[in-house]
């Protein structure tokens, strides 16, 4: 039908039409327009806006059969067409730049670091970092060590993943003078329930040794982890459990060949003595907050005596860090090191309780005789969130953190024992020097202001006893206090 | 006391013997099918009745999530890292790219079930508006100037690369060359005013926006538009000739054996087969491979002669000679535009 024609079978205004062009005249500037979101918003507000001018003049179209200035039915459908296409066009183009957005490389920063992501997830990098801040007061006169503040811990993390199997973790620390590298190995995950660890990394022995130094529930790690090895180098096959991250695995093991750590040291740099020290643990934890397990190490240790000895036999201290034993000067490691550890976690609700069982056997020497020594240690540590959260060995996020309407989260705990051998007296150590034994208990308040900030106060009183009474060491009395700050 | 290594041994061997005692219990799997796009309300059916299958069968439970979206991208996604358990897609020649490009699946993947791993087929339909206002009734009337033609990019959707094969094959027949087939389809791409990423896509240009005159549809996706989206508003037209669509599903091997999931989700993929997967597949409007279930719904589909992927060569060379970076799709549109 025609313009102007008295038979049509409906009419269309002029008024109609000027809005549909309209609304394709600013479509299309928009589908054209460089993609920015402000000026697709624009036009697809205008759009809009004729679009329902569009629709308000169709309802007014009763009499305007009579309108002498009106298109046909079939130019107007043509002209309605272009703008449906025109706003679905715009629509696609709206899914597709968010679609691109979700696949674009992303940078985030919130409580848990900085992390830039490629947009596949496949290559990522996080800057994480745990410092503390420490005080230790002694509480007795008698008392050789110094109250001092100190820096107990200032590491700078950077970890990330290169492609799909391959992860890294890079932590040095400044808390001394110098700089030390703590943790740095490089993890490739490509077969199932086989994760391959090459570095230097913590040697899968100690049960709180493993756990995270910005988790601890009480300020420093009890005896146990004085006997069982520190950081080492070498490679490590492992797979699941909590300590990894895996918190779903109902069992996971960890088997490691390494240079040889000293009880609660990192290896040197470089094998000092050309053997190398196996270790492996196996942990079940088949419900959720309960884990149990054995882990040990073996292997040889030989080292020289003197000013050699330091490489190759431990130095064993208690809670205020003070050395309270080693060996005398002429002894020296000289045989198997074996060590063993049964240990294990139950936590439920807000309760948790700790505990682990370590026993290191080394075969030592002055040099005319020798002996097998048996050193011991044992802790039991229970913790209670006070305010509600569940307790756990991975940590705890407080419900209401402070600065969100809250007071954080409160937890206390309470603990252990260091049992050296006779047999190392007076032979391979100087029982007026070292200790044999150490009874400890002590009691700690954890604060967590929020997920990043926790501040903790921790009591030690330590009772030792002498080889013979040979000495009579005083008992040790400490207060330890310290602010975290962790991401 | 000196403990014995194999003292340690048995220690630990006890642990992991006590500590795995609860595997022992009932399980429960979850399941990511990536899927194309027209399959969600066919999935949604289906996922609920293996679920409740597979429960009383082995008492495991098993939850199925789902993403859907045009073949091509799907099969992207899951290369680029998506960790589908299962694929549903499109076109066999999707699946095969997961084998091609980082061997996520094994070479022989579409002898590993029935009928080559596909379980329903399906074929490409002309969805026209009520009335026929623009006299559609074979491929040849799609390209008249002045006729709108939906359909979704043949780049990213598996529906797509179909309806331009069926087109084309058509064309071939019609008019005896290659040459003017791909006239053909050039002139048909010069109608197409939006591509959609996805046959979903289409189907809401061509039935909720109002855009086009004919969609060149999934059959399935014809009948669901007019059952579910406008009952009496649409019509099918057969054309004289289209397409054995054959839809094929796998397991992705590499994730099913690293999450554990191999025995569900090749179980699943089984269920399609069964009576029961079969009458759900004829229910949602596609054609079941199971002679009996088909014959319950021969009225539903009409028997139209169809060409299948074998008279192109197979995936591999309809994907090269067509559908890459500066195949025949490439040149047209181009031309056309």
């Amino acid at each position: 039908m025609r313009i102007g024609s008295v038979q049509m079978l409906q009419t269309i205004s002029i008024r109609r039409v000027i809005l549909v062009a309209g609304a394709i005249v600013l479509h299309g500037a928009a589908i054209a327009a460089p993609a920015t979101g402000d000026s697709v918003d624009t036009f697809e507000q205008q759009a809009r806006v004729i679009d329902r001018n569009l629709k308000l003049a169709q309802a007014e179209e009763v009499g305007a059969a009579e309108d002498p200035s009106s298109v046909s039915e079939e130019e107007f459908y043509e002209l309605d067409q272009k703008v449906r296409i025109l706003e679905r066009q715009l629509e696609i183009r709206e899914e597709e730049e968010a679609d691109a957005l979700e696949e674009d490389t992303t940078a985030s920063a919130d409580e848990s670091g900085f992390v830039i992501e490629s947009g596949d997830g496949a290559f990522t990098l996080k800057l994480k970092a745990l410092v503390q801040g420490d005080t230790r007061i002694y509480a007795d006169d008698e008392e050789t060590a110094s109250d001092t503040f100190l820096v107990r811990r200032a590491r700078p993390t950077l970890e990330g993943t290169v492609g799909e199997f391959v992860s890294f973790k890079l932590m040095p620390d400044f808390a001394d003078d110098s700089a030390t590298l703590i943790d740095a190995y490089v993890d490739v995950d490509a077969v199932p329930f086989a994760t391959f660890r090459g570095g230097k990394f913590k040697a899968p022995v100690g049960l709180e040794r493993l756990q995270s130094a910005s988790n601890l529930h009480i300020i420093e790690r009890g005896y146990p982890t004085e006997l069982a090895p520190n950081r080492d180098i070498g490679a490590e096959l492992y797979t699941g459990g909590l300590i990894n991250g895996k918190p779903d695995s109902i069992v996971s093991y960890a088997v490691a060949i390494t240079n040889g750590a000293l009880d609660g040291r990192d290896s040197p740099a470089t094998n000092p003595d050309d053997n190398f020290e196996y270790s492996a643990r196996v942990f079940a934890e088949p419900i959720t907050g309960l884990g149990f397990g054995i882990a040990g190490s073996f292997g040889d240790k030989e080292g020289g005596a003197g000013d050699d000895a330091g490489d190759s036999l431990p130095r064993y201290r208690i809670p205020g860090q003070q050395t309270l034993f080693e060996y005398a000067d002429t002894t020296a490691a000289d045989g198997q090191q074996l060590r063993w550890s049964p240990q294990g976690y139950y936590y439920v609700g807000s309760f948790g309780v700790l505990g682990e069982y370590i026993r290191s056997e080394l075969d030592v020497t002055d040099g005319a005789t020798a002996a097998e020594l048996s050193h011991e240690a044992a802790q039991a540590t229970a913790v209670f969130v006070l305010t509600g959260e569940d307790a756990s060995y991975a940590g705890i996020e407080p419900y209401k953190p402070v600065g969100s309407g809250g007071w954080g989260a409160f937890e206390v705990a309470a603990r252990g024992w260091l049992d050296l051998d006779d047999d190392a007296f007076p032979l391979y150590a100087d029982p007026a020097d070292s200790i044999s034994e150490a009874r400890i208990w002590g009691l700690g308040l954890n604060w967590y202001l929020t997920k990043n900030l926790k501040a903790a106060l921790a009591y030690f009183q330590t009772d030792f006893d002498s080889f013979g009474g040979a000495a009579d060491f005083p008992k040790e009395k400490v207060a330890l206090s310290r602010l975290q700050v962790s991401f | 006391m000196k403990l014995r290594y194999q003292h340690l041994i048995v220690a630990a061997t006890a642990t992991a013997i006590i500590g795995a005692a609860p595997l022992a219990s009932a399980e429960e799997y979850e399941l990511l099918n990536v899927s194309y796009d027209p399959t969600r309300e066919l999935y949604t059916e289906f996922n609920a009745a293996f679920a409740k299958y597979y429960q009383e069968k082995t008492g495991d439970t098993v939850s199925i999530n789902q993403s859907h979206g045009g073949s091509g991208s799907q099969a992207r996604s899951v290369i680029d890292g998506l960790e589908a358990d299962v694929v549903t897609l499109a076109l066999a020649g999707d699946i095969d790219a997961l084998y091609t490009e980082i061997e996520l699946i094994p070479e022989d993947w579409q002898t590993r079930l029935p009928s080559h791993s596909a379980p329903y087929t399906s074929t490409i339909v002309l969805l026209v508006r009520k009335g026929n206002p623009k006299g559609i009734k074979d491929w040849g009337d799609i390209v008249k100037p002045g006729v709108s033609v939906i359909t979704p990019n043949p780049k990213t959707s598996g529906g797509a690369r179909w309806n331009y094969l069926a087109a084309w094959a058509w064309a071939e027949k019609e008019y005896g060359s290659e040459a003017k087939a791909q006239e053909f389809v050039t002139k048909l791409f010069q109608n197409v005013p939006v591509l959609d990423s996805g046959a979903r896509g289409s189907t809401t240009t061509f039935v909720q926006r109002g855009i086009g005159d004919v969609f060149l549809s999934w059959e399935n996706e014809a009948y669901l538009a007019i059952e579910e989206l406008g009952p009496g508003e649409f019509k099918i037209v057969y054309p004289s000739q289209s397409i054995l669509a054959e839809p094929p599903v796998s397991v992705v091997d590499d994730v099913v054996d690293d999450r554990g999931t191999r025995e569900v989700a090749t179980a699943y993929l089984k269920y399609l087969y069964t009576k029961e997967g079969q009458e759900i597949a004829g229910k949602h409007y596609y054609r079941p491979r199971n002679t009996k279930v088909a014959a319950r719904y021969k009225n539903q589909f009409k028997e139209i002669p169809l060409v299948t992927i074998e008279d192109f060569g197979g995936w591999d060379e309809a994907q090269t000679k067509h559908f890459d970076d500066g195949g025949i799709f490439d040149k047209i549109y181009s031309e056309g535009r």
